[in-house]
């Protein structure tokens, strides 16, 4: 079914919406009496419920105004922001998400989707009062309460005021009687339809008799002035809430009415004739008037309006105003763009092309010697470079929304597990790839919940070791050289390193007689078919799970790694490449060959001496003493057994990866280079050290290195290891 | 059957043109010259509204509204105060809580009938 | 007493008298939260009614509603001139569900 563009864009809204009326659920949970983040609950459900009458979704209409009333409720404080509340809600959010998803697919409900929806309804009805014959029974009285005024236009075509009356709790106890004005209205004119709104009315056990909850929406024939109508309610007027809308050409309504419209951009003309003021008739005879006129003194709409006496002057002064203001916002409004996903990432490729061409047409310059030429292209690849940079900017998104997801997670799972977690963001504002963040939510999920499950204790176990009885999550993020890394941390009890070797050697994982470190036998649970968990929970202990944790962010480039303290908690660290399309590149050449490593990771450049070099090959040492600090370092030569002497002068590139530095051995240092990187074939994908190629202007290939996984290779520890027994 | 309305007011003619005019309105009318005049001729009897002047001797119009509302058959009978423009008046009327109808004097008949007819219709 | 309740297998009869308004409204609502049922059809009888107001029909549409949302039958039975015209006044005729004038007591 082709979806019309409207429909998409409707779509998108009300799922942002959902999730900005999950948000404020979790904070008002929190804080109950947040009363802006009630308002934000119930304008999400009624701009959801409102936009989806243009599309005809009943579905979504009917269910979302039984949510909505209630909502209004909370909002005038009838209905006490509770537990219960809050869950119904998390509950109704999750289900006009699915009705949402519905839409996306261009179905309608099914059978269990609608018990579901009658089963909400009858829920959400308690907090009404009244069942929904009622709200059937009076669907103008519902009409009017949930959509405001502005509905209420259709009165202006009648020649009936309309009188929108909500009495105070204390009018009866004042000795007033709702009914004597409403008599004495017939005094001063006709009542010809009235509606009594008994939404307010609270069930019999929690009705208080003397206290009036009563309401009216009249439709009222008469020739008295609005003051006068006004003064019927001198009395009242304090504590009660009273709108009279008047059916005829009053100034000052109209102009009320204008700035009440809505914030589309208007025509002068458009907006007059939306509030009332002037009959499309009337409008297009003074147009064809206006265009009679010779150019020379041709008025605007507005002063043609007037002279024709259709407008009185401050009314279009009213509407001069308005259409100023919303010209204003739509500017500020307008920063904003939706974006299809796929066309950035074709924006992203085009600019992979162009980098590589750019390099090509350097390269030629460079031959030709030409120095105009060369100034030209030097300029070009400046260019190309911004380009590339704010190609690649629009892709990146903050991690906040991946993180605040978290919220509702850690409540459900707290709540299922009996413990009181709470969730710390910080760093929500790190930015990365757009790619990237999809990827990570999943991974992210699973730490997340393995650290509620396994990592930290119930407040039985927490309370007498001196921990406070609630546990804290936290989730971090940051930028460092080239990466971000995002964590996930517990104060919980922290990794248990005898059970895990434990487990380890009975899995059959590592023998017994290695001797591992703590952080490798930390490692241990990322391998497959591992859970230490002693009871398996339905949530994160049946053994899968972690070793897919690390795939998938291997799969991305990054890494992860564990620091735990027993007793005191855990922070599992993902670090991930910013982007996965396009990187500043160091381009270094070894034999006939280049390789691209991350500019970003590269510390600095050194010459290998040729004593150190001469006892790398008689010792088989590869480390150096880098200002009395131990720097392992890998010839690549050896590496990737090219052929060949090397020169008499080699250099070692030091690169840094998360706080752990490595040396690589190369033949010559070429300088940085734009490095667009393209994935390898299914062929290559088991070798190791390599992440992905590049095309260099020349046309030729060069390899880009995966330095976290050389310095795995390198397998730094018995390097150090060694450089403590030779010293 | 007529409602009933009960005036009271320290000025004999004040009360004499609003009853009258109250009268011819088609209300029943009973005169009292002070609150606690007032107190003694309500009696018990069915009173539909009471309309009280603020300053009077013996028990002025506030203490009078307070009385009357401790008296359950007068708890919810609407209650117009008579007021003035004086600083006293409006000290006075800061007192008054609860009560939610004023009328500023001077006044014509016709406005007080409007007051009273929003109110009760005879 | 402004208001009799009687209960029997079959229903649950409300007979208001006198007056039903605001000088009463405390004292008839808890009495109509301690007897009521929670079950049985509502019948409601105000043929003693002779005076009503705003409040005391505020009290006649909360056991409405209350039947409503329990699904329990209501009638209304010999409302009145008094409550009368305060349902058209309210224009709540269709609400109460007010069709037969005046039918005879069956209690």
């Amino acid at each position: 079914m082709q979806l019309d563009e409207s429909l998409q864009i409707y779509i998108i809204e009300s799922r942002d919406l959902l999730q900005q009326m999950e948000e404020a659920l979790l904070t008002l949970e929190q804080n109950p009496e947040d009363e802006e983040k009630i308002n934000a609950i119930f304008r999400a459900a009624h701009t959801i419920k409102g936009s989806a009458g243009l599309f005809g979704l009943d579905f979504i209409i009917s269910f979302t105004h039984v949510a909505e009333s209630v909502l209004d409720k909370v909002r005038n404080g009838q209905v006490p922001v509770t537990e219960e509340i809050v869950a119904l809600f998390l509950e109704v959010g999750d289900f006009i998400c699915k009705l949402i998803d519905h839409v996306a697919e261009g179905t309608t409900p099914d059978a269990d989707t609608m018990v579901v929806n009658d089963g909400l309804i009858n829920r959400l009805n308690v907090y009404l009062g009244a069942p929904r014959a009622t709200a059937a029974a009076l669907p103008v009285a519902s009409q009017n309460e949930a959509s405001g005024v502005v509905e209420s236009l259709d009165g202006v075509e009648t020649s009936c005021w309309h009188i929108s009356l909500r009495f105070g709790p204390d009018t009866f106890r004042s000795g007033m009687d709702p009914f004597s004005f409403l008599r004495y209205m017939n005094t001063m004119g006709k009542i010809v339809h009235v509606a009594t709104i008994t939404q307010a009315l609270p069930s019999l056990e929690e009705m208080d008799a003397e206290s009036c909850y009563l309401g009216f929406e009249i439709s009222y024939e008469s020739q008295a002035s609005k003051v006068e109508i006004e003064s019927i309610f001198d009395f009242v007027r304090d504590d009660c809430d009273i709108h009279i809308l008047p059916p005829h050409s009053q100034v000052q309504h109209y102009i009320d009415l204008i700035d009440r419209l809505s914030n589309e951009e208007m025509k002068l003309g458009e907006i007059l004739v939306k509030c009332g003021t002037l009959t499309p008739t009337e409008l297009e005879a003074a147009l064809v008037q206006q265009a009679d006129v010779a150019t020379v003194d041709k008025q605007p709409i507005g002063q043609t309006l007037i002279n024709a006496q259709l407008v009185q002057p401050a009314v279009v002064n009213a509407a001069l105003e308005k259409q100023r203001q919303v010209k204003e916002s739509k500017n500020s409004e307008s920063n904003y763009i939706r974006i299809d996903a796929n066309k950035l990432d074709e924006l992203i490729n085009l600019v992979g092309e162009l980098i590589i061409a750019g390099a090509g047409a350097t390269l030629i310059a460079d031959k030709l010697g030409d120095g105009a030429m060369n100034e030209a292209t030097s300029n070009i690849s400046t260019l190309v470079e911004q380009v590339r940079d704010s190609a690649l900017a629009l892709r990146m998104v903050q991690i906040g929304a991946t993180f605040s997801r978290f919220n509702r997670v850690v409540r459900d799972v707290s709540k299922e597990l009996g413990k009181d977690i709470r969730l710390e963001i910080s760093g929500e504002e790190t930015e990365l790839d757009k790619t990237v963040v999809e990827k990570i939510s999943d991974p992210l999920t699973h730490l997340v919940r393995n650290s509620m499950d396994h990592g930290i204790e119930s407040a039985e176990v927490r309370v007498p070791k001196g921990k406070p009885a609630y546990g804290t999550l936290k989730l971090n993020a940051f930028h460092d050289s080239g990466s971000i890394v995002i964590e996930v941390s517990d104060d919980g009890a922290g990794l248990n390193r005898d059970k895990i070797l434990a487990k380890a050697i009975d899995k059959g994982l590592v023998s017994a007689e290695q001797s591992l470190s703590d952080k490798e036998i930390y490692n241990l649970i990322f391998e497959a078919g591992f859970s230490t968990a002693d009871a398996v929970s339905n949530l994160s202990g049946r053994g899968v799970g972690m070793d897919v944790v690390k795939r998938n962010i291997q799969a991305l480039r990054g890494t992860i790694d564990i620091q735990s303290t027993p007793g005191l908690g855990c922070t599992m660290s993902i670090r991930l490449p910013l982007t996965l399309a396009i990187i500043d590149g160091f381009l270094v050449g070894v034999a006939d060959s280049s390789y691209v490593v991350p500019l970003d990771m590269v510390v600095e450049c050194i010459e290998l001496s040729a004593e150190d070099y001469a006892s790398s090959v008689s010792d088989k040492r590869n480390f150096i003493n880098l200002r009395g600090e131990v720097l392992p370092y890998l010839k690549l030569r050896d590496e990737f057994e090219c052929k060949g002497e090397p020169p008499i002068r080699q250099n070692i590139v030091v690169m840094q990866y998360a706080n752990q530095k490595i040396g690589l051995v190369v033949d010559k240092l070429i300088g940085e280079f734009q490095t667009v990187i393209k994935p390898l074939g299914k062929v290559f994908e088991h070798v190791k050290g390599i992440g992905g190629f590049t095309i260099l202007g020349s046309g030729s290939v060069a390899l880009v290195l995966d330095v976290p996984r050389m310095m795995q290779l390198a397998n730094m520890e018995s390097i150090k290891e060694q450089a403590l027994v030779e010293s | 059957m007529a409602k009933t309305i009960l005036i009271v007011d320290d000025s004999s003619s004040l009360r004499s043109v609003v009853g009258t005019a109250l009268k011819g309105a088609g209300y029943d009318v009973i005169e009292a010259e002070d609150g606690k005049d007032a107190l003694t001729k309500l009696n018990g009897q069915k009173i539909h509204l009471i309309i009280s002047d603020v300053n009077m001797p013996n028990m002025n119009g506030i203490e009078f509204l307070k009385a009357s509302k401790q008296i359950p058959a007068y708890k919810f009978t609407p209650v117009i105060m008579l007021t003035t423009e004086s600083a006293e008046d409006k000290k006075m009327q800061g007192q008054a809580g609860g009560a939610k109808a004023w009328m500023v004097k001077p006044f014509q008949p016709p406005q007080l009938l409007n007051a009273v007819s929003k109110l009760v219709l005879p | 007493m402004p208001v009799m309740i009687n209960t029997n297998e079959a229903r649950c009869v409300l007979t208001f008298s006198g007056e039903l308004n605001i000088y009463n409204a405390a004292e008839t609502l808890s009495q109509i939260k301690a007897e009521m049922s929670n079950t049985l059809p509502i019948h409601v009888d105000l043929a003693a009614v002779d005076e009503a107001d705003a409040a005391g029909l505020q009290i006649l549409m909360a056991i409405r509603l209350h039947t409503l949302s329990h699904g329990l039958a209501f009638q209304l039975e010999n409302p009145n001139e008094a409550v009368m015209a305060l349902i058209e006044l309210s224009d709540m005729a269709g609400f109460f569900g007010v069709t037969q004038v005046f039918t005879d007591i069956a209690a």
